[in-house]
């Protein structure tokens, strides 16, 4: 017996034609910060709304367990899932204040206390209707509830939509700290791939329904790497990597590369450390896909 | 089950909903009534509000599957959860409404009777002798009532249930059906089985009782069929998905 | 010590050479307790994981140990290691760099010498 948060084994839905989930399988630790980065289109939100209970699977498609049992209909999982997504459903005249008292109750681990702190912390105005909230307001309940309801499993779907510089680190250092303290699973879906990347233990990226790679965070990121400088000591330095993409630039060549082992700098060729968010656009190019598979990076 | 938290967000919802349901239809009621009044006393005239509180209901149950549905699976209610709370809520929302009605019928007939200087019968006039003849009592009529709102609470918390479920295919079907259903009323012997079976459901020779009896009959089967169509519904914005 | 990380090195590494920099400098005694996992995970707003991985590889060199239950600790000698480590990495990169660049530059042996023994 296997203790995962989340298992999910052959999962695929359709929409008409097109598979927007395709036989994916995965297992997620409990108790870690999961970051799923993908692209618009890949398959991110639909696998989150399956996850959670929102959506169904293709009839006989998918065996989805959340702390080891089926979600759909099962009070006591849904009652640990906290899924923020990036548009809430509530009905436009409700006051934030009306939504919270609601939602409060809905989650036996919900803490009062943290979510009077967090009002303040987000600047959130509980006396306003939910249709007057701006996007970054409506982002800022969203992860009100998100963190207040501690729930053993807390998934954020873009939370940083239209949140200012400001709010937005407030929220990175407030969840690292809460984390620390009440450690459960989480699950955050980003485009802000560098900018949030520190908070992931792993990283999840799905591309075209299919999951591509899951690994640690900061060890995925510490093999990237860009070499430049003159061709031959470039090619040299690259050897035993596996090179991802290659630009000249005056007589000089800068290739992206991915490799296990740390590259030293040498003579004529320059290391330099490579962002998650450019790994990351690398990893989901098509036209190296097979390659990558043989080299065992990606499924 | 959550049912506490779930029966708060439907009451929260239902409130703003009730307030200006109410705030538009209780000036209309008064001044329609005062006016019919002065004009010609011995009209029944009381018939035309209880349409309009019947329209809430209706209306209010068909965006509960839809609109609070969704939201309150977005965060983690179960489907048995939500159906549970919404039809337990049609009762004190149907007992509001009744009793809402009766102070505006009240209200209204004892405005219009002082303004025209006639003697006001209460409800025997308008409702004693059309529906049922213990309809004078206000604890009856409070209970035909009631049972009367229970009654197209389900019946639009059903069709509420089928448009959140299968949203196109069931504008068709309410489309077509009602163009039929119409086109067949002009056909006499359908014309009179309609109207038989509308005067058994809301009229009784003997006792109002009956009617409740039979309003709440329907509106179970109604009920129950609703179950298995919430059970399948998404949280998300249309069938055919986003993402 | 170093408070701020930058995206030039993995943060493991950045969180290693903070505090081996504090270290160096004095500013944490041998036999002294360094922050823990979650102290630095919550200082740097850092997955306490990641930070956990640089404080290990620190305990890998045993320039810090972990008393059970109370928290870690700079070894005592840890100052002396971290110097000799700093030493060779000095050698090998930093060095080395000085005199790719000066071979670059045409600046001959003798030249650099004087230079540095001015400004030493």
């Amino acid at each position: 017996m296997n203790n995962y948060a989340i298992e999910i084994k052959g999962l695929t839905k359709t929409y008409g034609s097109h598979k927007a989930i395709d036989n994916m399988s995965l297992s997620l630790e409990p108790n870690k910060i999961y970051g799923l980065l993908g692209r618009n289109g890949a398959g991110k939100t639909t696998l989150l709304n399956i996850l959670t209970g929102r959506l169904f699977a293709d009839a006989g498609k998918g065996n989805v367990k959340v702390f080891g049992s089926p979600v759909y209909e099962n009070v006591d999982i849904l009652k640990q899932i906290c899924y923020v997504e990036e548009k809430g459903f509530y009905s436009g005249v409700l006051k934030v204040s009306d939504i919270l008292s609601v939602v409060r109750g809905l989650y036996p681990t919900w803490d009062m206390e943290y979510e009077k702190r967090l009002l303040l912390l987000f600047e959130l105005d509980t006396r306003k209707q939910y249709r007057q909230l701006s996007r970054g307001m409506e982002s800022s309940l969203g992860l009100v509830i998100g963190l207040a309801s501690r729930a053993p499993l807390t998934i954020f779907d873009e939370p940083s939509l239209g949140l200012d510089a400001v709010i937005r680190e407030r929220f990175y250092s407030e969840i690292i700290e809460d984390f620390t303290e009440n450690p459960r699973t989480v699950i955050i879906s980003t485009h802000l791939i560098d900018e949030v990347n520190s908070l992931f233990e792993e990283v999840v990226i799905v591309n075209d329904g299919k999951l591509l790679l899951k690994a640690d965070c900061a060890e995925l990121k510490s093999k990237g790497f860009y070499l430049s400088g003159r061709e031959e000591a470039v090619r040299k330095a690259a050897e035993g990597a596996v090179v991802l993409s290659e630009e000249r630039f005056g007589g000089s060549l800068t290739l992206s590369v991915y490799s296990e082992k740390e590259i030293a700098p040498t003579e004529g060729a320059e290391v330099q450390p490579m962002s998650l968010q450019k790994l990351f656009v690398e990893l989901i190019n098509p036209m190296i896909h097979e390659q990558l598979v043989k080299g065992g990076i990606v499924k | 089950m959550r049912i506490k938290p779930l029966m708060k967000y439907n009451l929260i919802t239902a409130r703003f909903a009730v307030i200006v349901f109410y705030s538009c239809f209780m000036v209309g009621t008064v001044i329609s009534n005062v006016t019919i009044a002065a004009t010609s006393p011995s009209t029944p005239h009381n018939t035309v509000s209880i349409v309009g509180f019947l329209f809430f209901v209706v209306v209010y149950n068909l965006t509960a599957p839809q609109k609070s549905s969704r939201m309150l699976i977005a965060r983690s209610a179960s489907r048995k959860e939500i159906f549970v709370s919404q039809i337990l809520f049609m009762l004190p929302l149907s007992a509001f409404m009744a009793v809402l009605q009766i102070i505006t019928l009240y209200a209204a007939g004892l405005l219009g009777s002082t303004l025209s200087r006639t003697e006001w019968t209460g409800l025997r006039f308008d409702l004693q002798t059309a529906i049922a003849p213990d309809m004078d009592n206000v604890l009856v009529f409070f209970a035909v009532s009631f049972s009367v709102f229970v009654c197209f609470s389900a019946i639009g918390y059903f069709v509420g249930a089928c448009i959140s479920r299968w949203k196109w295919i069931t504008y068709s079907v309410l489309i077509v059906g009602s163009l039929v259903f119409f086109s067949c009323l002009l056909i006499p012997d359908f014309f009179t089985a309609v109207w038989e079976a509308i005067k058994f459901m809301l009229f009784d020779d003997d006792t109002a009782w009956f009617i409740v009896l039979k309003q709440l009959a329907l509106a179970v089967p109604f009920v129950l069929a609703a179950f298995p169509i919430i059970r399948r519904i998404t949280a998300v914005s249309s069938s055919t998905g986003s993402n | 010590m170093k408070a701020i990380l930058d995206g030039s090195k993995s943060i493991f590494i950045q969180i290693c050479e903070a505090v081996e920099d504090g270290i160096l400098t004095g500013e944490i005694g041998e036999e002294q307790p360094v922050p823990s996992t979650n102290q630095f995970a919550k200082h740097f707003s850092i997955n306490p994981a990641t930070a956990a991985k640089g404080v290990n590889l620190l305990v890998d060199e045993g320039i810090i140990y972990k008393k059970r239950g109370i928290g870690m600790f700079v070894a005592a000698g840890a100052r002396e290691k971290i110097r000799r480590k700093r030493k060779q990495a000095f050698i090998r990169d930093k060095l080395n760099e000085l005199l790719s660049e000066a071979e670059k530059l045409d600046i001959s042996k003798a030249e650099i010498i004087e230079i540095i023994e001015r400004e030493m």
